[in-house]
């Protein structure tokens, strides 16, 4: 387990140096993004020197590197605002949204899942076949558009957009965000079903399995105390390199609800040219990510006495 | 050479743990394959002869006609500037077979040599690519595509640049996988005791018997590109008006969805076909490949 929590170090170097090193690449001078039409070869200079933009590259690197490590990602272009005061504002949003997201694709996929292989070829099977192929067809911002058709301008049962903090008020806040979840959660507890559905089914068709239902243990037992615990390895893989896709995808459904989050802040900064914010905002997405893949990976040494004993 | 013909595609599928021959299940057609891959062809057939059966120009603003329902003239309704939605979609549904298509042929382009290299030459070429393939795939997808069009800017070229670029290192492990699989088998061992060199063995004998899982991802993909694409077009990120998007369509319909909700639904339902078609053929295609797997 350490072993894995170390590989996570020079994965997280990596990161840093892809995002800070492509984001060079742009065509252009920061400088004269930040004065836009004011600038004059002197301001130009100025702005150069105080954004430290004179020194080698290695050297902004590592001074990008220490201010991350002390809390500082540097200012915004536009508003000089402090990003890590940005990020502090907009970060709970998205990682109630996904955690929200993440929680309707587990229990809603894995309950079909395990339905659908319990009961193979039956009528919930191909329910819950049915529901996984569209799942992932679903685009998840017509599926949101589609939400705020229905549930919000025409049932009025939710917001069509917005957000209400948690420590504001928990009923409002939980209804601004279980549209967005849901439109999110589709794609990824279609796939949480077929894998689960797999899983079962691959399982079911050991031989303990059936030594199990030979010495009499009901039904129950069989498919909770050892399908179950079996099969949840690669589910829980999944779970993790979902986690990605989750995130990812905050960027478009944050926009179709208006939602104060990492994902809008990235498209905005993308769309405004605000490098420094692009550079954070990205920064802090793929470590979320990492820091999930990580959990999953640590969750399934646990599940699973195999893998403990091989890291050990 | 009639052992490489067989094209095992299973990495345990060797003669000791295989079943026996004769209950090997035959490669047949399967629902998944016939309706997903029908469908494609549909949606390929509105794309290419949409324009020449449609008279509407997609681009032609027509303000007396804004909004309209679905009715003979307008099989499919007018939008907010009231341009017909159909030739839109079957614009739409051309941009999305390009971007699909394009993308696809960028990830395979770059991800099958760089896996068959990794498999093939070495422990040390394979660990290098490798770990710098796990950087790339610490980033979510969209969020990578997203930083790729920061660099290049928007349109649909980059946006065929971006997502290629996001799923390259996807393609290449796959590519990898199933060449470290095909390397384990005995026509290998064969092959390179007759003497065949490394680069004989990984393009005339690992590479072609390896492609089965590569042919379902790339099916998969295309049907996830579009959506991807789709979605950043929707974020203004990917293709911009007025080029017919089915992303961009999205975008400007929303604020007409009250009134006027064919605006919306006919571009997300038209994106969930195609994502659907792709999504089945890659089913499909995998049990083809699998018939042991498939259940």
């Amino acid at each position: 387990m350490l072993r894995r929590l170390l590989l996570a170090v020079p994965m997280l170097i990596g990161v840093s140096i892809v995002v800070f090193f492509l984001l060079r690449l742009v065509p252009g001078d920061p400088a004269d993004a930040v004065l836009g039409t004011n600038a004059t070869p002197a301001l130009e200079a100025k702005v150069r020197h105080d954004l430290g933009l004179n020194e080698p590259i290695w050297v902004q690197y590592g001074k990008w590197v220490a201010g991350i490590l002390h809390g500082n990602l540097g200012h915004d272009y536009i508003s000089s605002q402090a990003i890590t005061d940005m990020l502090r504002q907009r970060l709970p949003v998205t990682i109630e949204l996904a955690v929200l997201a993440l929680l309707i694709a587990v229990i809603g996929g894995v309950t079909l899942g395990v339905l659908a292989a319990v009961r193979q070829g039956g009528i919930i099977d191909s329910f819950a076949r049915g529901m996984s192929v569209l799942g992932t067809s679903i685009p998840d911002f017509g599926f949101g558009l589609v939400l705020i058709l229905g549930f919000a301008l025409t049932l009025q049962i939710f917001p069509t957009s917005g957000y209400v903090p948690l420590t504001q008020d928990f009923g409002q806040n939980l209804r601004s965000l279980i549209l967005p979840a849901l439109a999110l959660s589709a794609g990824f507890g279609a796939v949480l079903i077929r894998i689960t559905r797999g899983a079962m089914l691959d399982v079911l068709d050991e031989d303990f399995i059936r030594f199990g239902r030979a010495v009499g243990m009901s039904e129950w037992r069989v498919i909770t105390r050892h399908t179950l615990r079996n099969a949840s390895i690669p589910v829980v893989t999944v779970i993790g390199l979902q986690v990605g896709g989750v995130l990812g995808a905050t960027v478009v459904v944050e926009q179709v609800f208006a939602l104060p989050g990492i994902g809008a802040l990235a498209v905005d900064s993308v769309l405004n040219r605000d490098y420094p914010v692009v550079q954070a905002t990205i920064l802090v997405l793929a470590v979320m990510y990492v820091i999930a893949s990580l959990a999953a990976d640590v969750l399934s040494t646990v599940l699973n006495p195999k893998l403990r004993k091989a890291v050990a | 050479m009639s052992l490489v013909a067989t094209g095992q595609l299973r990495p345990d599928a060797g003669p000791a743990s295989g079943p026996p021959p004769a209950r090997r299940t035959r490669r047949r057609l399967n629902p998944s394959l016939v309706v997903g891959g029908g469908l494609g062809l549909l949606l390929l057939l509105v794309a290419l002869i949409g324009p020449l059966v449609c008279s509407y120009d997609p681009n032609a603003v027509d303000a007396s006609a804004a909004l309209h329902g679905p009715s003979g003239s307008h099989l499919l309704g007018t939008d907010e500037l009231g341009r017909d939605m159909f030739i839109r979609l079957a614009d739409g549904y051309r941009a999305a077979f390009e971007i699909g298509a394009g993308t696809v042929a960028f990830g395979l382009l770059i991800g099958v040599p760089l896996g068959l290299l990794a498999a093939s030459a070495g422990s040390i070429t394979d660990n290098i690519i490798m770990r710098v393939l796990d950087v790339l795939l610490a980033f979510p997808a969209l969020i990578l595509a997203v930083l790729v069009v920061t660099i290049i800017g928007a349109g649909e070229g980059a946006l065929i640049l971006a997502i290629g670029i996001a799923y390259t290192p996807v393609i290449a492990r796959v590519m990898r996988g199933s060449a470290m699989a095909t390397r384990r088998e005995t026509f290998i061992d064969a092959a390179r005791s007759r003497g065949a060199g490394t680069l004989r063995i990984a393009l005339r004998h690992t590479l072609p018997n390896s492609v089965g899982p590569l042919i379902v991802q790339a099916s998969i993909f295309v049907g996830v590109a579009v959506l991807l694409g789709a979605g950043m077009s929707f974020v203004g990120l990917g293709v911009r008006p007025p080029t017919p998007d089915l992303g961009l369509m999205l975008a400007s319909g929303r604020d007409y969805m009250t009134t006027s909700p064919w605006v919306v639904i006919v571009p997300a339902a038209a994106i969930m076909l195609f994502a659907l078609a792709f999504t089945l053929l890659g089913d499909g295609l995998q049990t083809w490949f699998d018939p042991q797997r498939a259940r």
